[in-house]
């Protein structure tokens, strides 16, 4: 497994209205790995990966993604192709579901005609398949969550950030999903931040736990799919 | 008479059709991108530019009339053109008129949008302006309104077309400036059958776009 350091976190600061919401003066999250980000509420999971998405400017502090960082144009534009994001309340677009699925191979420049084999594999993997054509806005929770999920994999990009990903999902849905988490680690490597309450996700996904408390990071554990905690090893 | 097919009624209520229809695309082709990216932008100003929007809402259509009145003259600088009493010049003052009215309402329609349809574009790999685009997307139906709106803005004005237009029959009298004539002249049946179609016609426009806004969904 690719030890490089996906995100290289320095002295990173930022604040709401004046208030310190995250202080976290150095942080590597591992390529290749899926990593949880557990705490509170308010401890500044969303925060984190929203700024992890590009799509936030901390304060101040320096977030490297492969080593780069971010900037305007179209490096920027490249960068954040590089990364998905899901959001704890997610939106879907007024289409069809299908539509918002091929969203993303659409906006990247891959066409409808080329991702549409995907974007079909991705809606019979997610059972969405008899959905396909409904507008996306008369889903129910657990069905509006799995074509989010479905939106954000179909790109199949390096680092995939999710957040709260399953909070709507249904036991019965839950292992499918996981299950795409899992070959998408393992099959293209894909770095997967997970912020997550649920500990049943940290213990069957998760390689390290990062956790926040406060906006600052209380500890980093190697879990048992870590390579490290089968050698006994543990972060920081 | 509306039942007898006054021709000169027909003349006047297509002639109001025309201007008003070219008016209001030229206004949304300019206006609805505005909008959108004025309340897609960080400007500091925007606050600024939104409320002097709002403040040319309030012009009158005369004023409006005037001031291309001062452009198209044959001394003005668009005087070599020769538009004044053409339909070009009616067309030109009432896509000045509502320009602001569609870029305050598409403006503040877009607002409205959920802020994280753009990050969840921008996210899925859309560039910063795919991302404004499918935020418009998202309130299409009140930018449809915002036209709307323009339209009938348009089609019910008076002070440009009577100005900018000369009130020429067959050539720029529109259904207002007809009912403005006929009652100066006390033709009073004329002036209110013209009025019934003149709300006929907005009616029937609202009505279309409605429902092809039900069916885009």
């Amino acid at each position: 497994m690719n030890l490089e350091p996906a995100y290289r976190i320095r002295s990173l600061v930022h604040a709401y209205h004046g208030r310190t919401v995250l202080d976290i003066p150095e942080l590597d999250i591992p390529a290749g790995e899926i990593c949880a980000i557990a705490g509170p509420n308010g401890s500044g999971k969303s925060t984190l990966l929203q700024i992890l998405a590009l799509l936030l400017t901390p304060v101040s502090g320096s977030v490297l993604l492969n080593s780069a960082e971010s900037v305007r144009g179209a490096q920027a534009l490249r960068l954040r192709r590089q990364v998905t994001l899901v959001h704890q309340k997610p939106v879907l677009f007024s289409a069809t579901v299908r539509n918002n699925i091929s969203y993303g191979p659409r906006a990247t420049g891959r066409g409808r005609n080329g991702a549409r084999e995907m974007v079909e594999t991705m809606l019979a993997r997610l059972e969405l398949t008899a959905v396909a054509d409904r507008h996306a806005r008369k889903l129910s929770g657990g069905e509006a969550q799995r074509v989010v999920l479905a939106r954000a994999l179909v790109l199949e990009t390096p680092i995939l950030l999710l957040d709260e990903p399953t909070s709507f999902l249904d036991d019965g849905i839950l292992p499918l999903v996981l299950n795409l988490l899992r070959e998408a680690n393992q099959f293209r490597a894909a770095t997967i931040l997970i912020a997550t309450h649920d500990l049943k996700i940290v213990a069957s996904l998760a390689h390290r736990a990062v956790r926040l408390d406060a906006g600052k990071v209380a500890e980093v554990v190697a879990c048992a799919k870590s390579p490290d905690a089968r050698t006994g090893g543990q972060d920081d | 008479m509306i039942l007898t097919g006054d021709p000169e009624i027909f003349t006047v209520v297509f002639a109001s059709l025309r201007f008003s229809l070219c008016s209001t695309v030229l206004a949304a082709a300019i206006a609805l991108p505005a909008g959108v990216a004025l309340a897609c932008s960080h400007l500091r100003c925007r606050r600024l530019i939104e409320d002097l929007l709002k403040t040319l809402l309030a012009l009158p259509t005369v004023v409006v009339g005037l001031f291309v009145y001062t452009l198209v003259c044959s001394q003005g600088p668009l005087g070599p053109f020769h538009l004044l009493f053409t339909p070009g010049a009616i067309i030109l003052g009432q896509t000045i008129l509502i320009v602001p009215l569609i870029a305050a309402l598409s403006c503040s329609a877009v607002s409205t949008v959920n802020p994280v349809v753009r990050e969840t574009a921008l996210t899925l790999g859309a560039s910063g302006f795919r991302a404004d685009l499918t935020v418009a997307l998202e309130a299409r139906s009140a930018l449809l309104m915002a036209c709307i709106t323009a339209f009938g803005r348009v089609i019910g004005e008076v002070g440009i077309s009577l100005l900018l237009g000369g009130n020429i029959l067959g050539f720029t009298r529109t259904i207002t400036t007809a009912i403005a004539l006929q009652t100066s002249k006390g033709e009073f049946a004329l002036g209110l059958a013209l009025g019934i179609i003149l709300l006929g016609v907005a009616f029937i426009v609202n009505l279309a776009l409605r429902l092809l806004e039900g069916r885009n969904g």
